[in-house]
């Protein structure tokens, strides 16, 4: 495996508009999708676009939101992963735990339709890192 | 002013291998807690002393 492009920078926060404005209003941005649910991952998401990635917004969803503990911490938000795209879940999966470090569950749906996994930050230097499979119909 | 390209992402650590905080062959940097980023403090050469 080598490492894929940084497909978009995951960004806690305990709300999604007020985010949006800071993004829209404060630094320019004019290409900002629609906040959508994603229940199984127990966050709502709303991606705003740069010219070569992505910012992912992530709010919580639900009483056992992962990013609750985060917020807790960080009552302000702030960065909470960061994505790289591998071009095989399943082989990153297999070669990230033949290397040692722990991959969090099993892979699942990310919030670009494609296969993700989560490797834990105790084997990526205190970051939470997402791998997630390139879109098959490109970007 | 609109958003532009995202250009990197900073990341902490409190090592950085000399190769890649200057070019400086060898062992490894501890970043400097004084300034809050990393500044690449070179080892002693030989005989350096320090």
């Amino acid at each position: 495996m080598t490492l894929g492009r940084l497909n978009h920078v995951g960004v806690a926060t305990s709300s999604i508009e007020k985010s949006i404005a800071i993004y829209r209003d404060l630094l320019g941005a004019t290409s900002i999708g629609e906040p959508f649910d994603l229940p199984a991952q127990g966050v709502r998401v709303c991606f705003v676009d740069t010219p070569n990635s992505q910012i992912e917004l992530i709010e919580p969803l639900g009483e056992a939101s992962p990013l609750l503990g985060f917020l807790a911490k960080n009552p302000a938000g702030g960065q909470h992963h960061v994505c790289f795209e591998v071009p095989d879940i399943h082989a990153a999966k297999a070669e990230m735990e033949a290397k040692g470090a722990k991959v969090l569950g099993e892979p699942r749906i990310g919030a670009h339709g494609t296969p993700v996994i989560f490797i834990h930050p105790r084997d990526m230097g205190g970051m939470l890192v997402e791998l997630m499979e390139t879109p098959k119909d490109g970007h | 002013m609109t958003l532009g390209r995202l250009n990197y992402v900073g990341v902490a650590t409190p090592w950085i291998p000399l190769p890649l905080a200057g070019g400086v062959r060898g062992g490894a940097v501890k970043l400097d807690p004084a300034f809050g980023h990393p500044l690449p403090r070179p080892l002693p050469q030989a005989g350096g002393g320090r």
